[in-house]
């Protein structure tokens, strides 16, 4: 069945291509072509498509997956940076080359592109996974791989940026062990390679300053006071050199028992990506800062709605079915629903990528929701955007918006009678 | 024909229709007409420009290319939203006992004429 709607797909882009080629209808139907197996015609129309519009990210990750598939993986990792010199914030792109780095061994550059995901999207589980094996794998090794070694001359940059994400994740785990001391050491060598970089710079002051405040006391704490670490950059070449720690010692301190991480305390630290409120640590009552983000990061990351009810096993049973009957209207591809933090809670239909694309239908939802409020023409309910190969309909109901995607053949009353239905059912459930 | 002319030829061919403008991508409003105090494109294009721009958004992440009309519903009205050309948007407001259909239709009447008179 998946084959058929694939190639009836694949037919219906194409004639749409021929009837403007110079139509954005392009990525849709070489990703068709991908999915289809068929990576040489996806090439060829990828190829042919980025010529007249080099900049559209989606062709370039289609073009990624392309490459990914034919085993060039390093064309595949190449494209997708490309993507995200466009597009900085394409999930996607991060996950594949997140995966491509896993395939080479590079653990340390899996990792960065892991956590870029979650301060996108705190709670992607998917990812949360990847980077845990990623973690694990890192902490594993004593060195960095040979393949790591042997990239070219010009990742050189790149290289350090791996190298301090990966020491970032371990300050945050020293804090999360209450070992500040530690932390403070693996910030100061941050900062020591980007003496510019003012989020670090603060977070080591704040480190420090609720240091000397929990534990006024401790010998530790003595040694790092505030005056140091706002030293002028050319002092710091020495810092480097005191405080060199290895990704073995990095990820395995062994002093004490209660400094082994556990795969929780990872998780725990990665899935406070990108909030930058502290929260306290209710066994040990010590505040823990959240992971470092650079600004731009910061800044866009949707707000976590904390008023979002718990849906009971029955509630979730009938959304089910409120979904099952959707997805049966002819020309509804995938539909799912989602938090208003984006997380997909229950889905029909086509379900790769969901959380990826759960997480930007919410926040568009949201971005529009605003603007909407701005119109003085009442409260939002659905959005319908119809756009060349289909269309993608919104809809709010209590703190969840219902994503509905559809082809573009599909009959737009119809769609609306079985959204009618399905808003009342849902009235009904919650 | 100017822009106002086309504008409320489509508004008098709608029924329940409230308002209806034409805006460039960067939320300068071209011209509008209401028959509703509270439908005022003037102050608020911006966020008409910025509903687009999200549906654009929506639209290149789902991988189903090019935006070509929106349709936003609230407690108090619809809205429609084609676009004209690649920098211009027309947006025509409904209220909910309103002929949606025929809204659709004459916006999509309407494009070509706005289109003839902005090249």
């Amino acid at each position: 069945m998946a084959k058929d709607s694939v190639t009836s797909e694949i037919t219906e882009l194409k004639k749409k291509l021929e009837e403007n080629p110079d139509s954005l209808v392009f990525a849709p139907l070489a990703e068709a072509y991908r999915k289809q197996g068929n990576l040489e015609e996806a090439f060829k129309i990828c190829k042919k498509g980025l010529e007249k519009h080099p900049n559209n990210a989606s062709a370039r990750v289609v073009l990624g997956r392309v490459y990914q598939g034919q085993g060039k993986v390093q064309d595949a990792a190449s494209e997708l940076k490309k993507v995200l010199e466009l597009d900085p914030e394409n999930l996607m792109a991060h996950s594949l080359l997140g995966s491509i780095y896993m395939e080479k061994g590079d653990h340390q550059a899996a990792i960065e592109e892991y956590q870029k995901i979650l301060t996108l999207n705190p709670d992607d589980e998917e990812t949360q996974t990847s980077l845990k094996q990623a973690i694990e794998k890192a902490a594993g090794e004593s060195k960095p791989s040979t393949s790591f070694k042997s990239e070219p001359s010009a990742d050189e940059k790149r290289t350090t940026s791996k190298d301090s994400t990966a020491t970032l994740t371990v300050a945050e785990l020293y804090l999360k062990q209450g070992h500040y001391d530690k932390a403070i050491e693996v910030f100061r060598e941050l900062l020591a390679n980007d003496p510019q970089n003012l989020m670090l710079r603060q977070k080591l002051t704040e480190v420090t300053e609720r240091q000397q405040k929990e534990s006024s006391a401790e010998s530790a704490s003595s040694k790092l006071k505030k005056s140091e670490f706002i030293k002028p950059p050319d002092q710091k070449e020495d810092v480097l050199e005191e405080v060199h720690i290895d990704a073995k010692s990095q990820s395995k301190p062994k002093k004490e028992d209660d400094s082994k991480f556990t795969n929780d305390d990872i998780l725990q630290v990665m899935r406070r990506g990108g909030k930058d409120d502290l929260v306290v640590d209710d066994k040990k009552h010590r505040p823990v800062p959240a992971v470092v983000t650079p600004p731009s990061e910061a800044k866009t990351t949707p707000p976590v709605k904390k008023d979002e009810p718990t849906l009971q096993a029955s509630q979730i049973d009938g959304l089910k079915g409120i979904l099952a009957d959707l997805s049966s209207v002819e020309g509804i591809m995938r539909c799912f629903v989602t938090g208003n933090d984006g997380i997909t809670i229950v889905s029909m239909g086509e379900t790769s990528n969901n959380a990826v694309l759960g997480k930007q239908a919410a926040a568009i939802f949201d971005s529009t929701n605003r603007s909407v409020a701005q119109l003085n023409q009442g409260k939002m309910q659905q959005v319908l955007v119809t756009a060349e190969s289909g269309h993608i309909l919104l809809v709010s109901f209590a703190a969840y918006v219902l994503v509905v995607l559809a082809n573009s053949k599909i009959n737009l009353g119809l769609l609306r009678l079985a959204l009618e239905s399905a808003t009342k059912k849902l009235d009904k459930i919650l | 024909m100017d822009f106002k002319k086309i504008l409320e030829e489509t508004l008098s061919n709608v029924e329940g229709a409230i308002g209806a403008g034409l805006v460039g991508m960067d939320g300068i409003v071209i011209d509008q007409i209401s028959h509703n105090s509270t439908f005022d494109i003037n102050a608020v294009g911006a966020e008409y420009s910025s509903i687009i721009k999200n549906a654009m958004r929506a639209s290149s992440n789902f991988g189903l290319g090019n935006t070509a009309e929106i349709l936003i519903t609230t407690d108090k009205a619809t809205m429609i939203m084609m676009m004209v050309g690649q920098n211009y948007f027309v947006t025509l407001a409904i209220n909910l006992d309103g002929n949606l259909g025929r809204g659709r239709l004459e916006l999509k009447k309407a494009i070509p004429k706005f289109e003839k008179e902005l090249t």
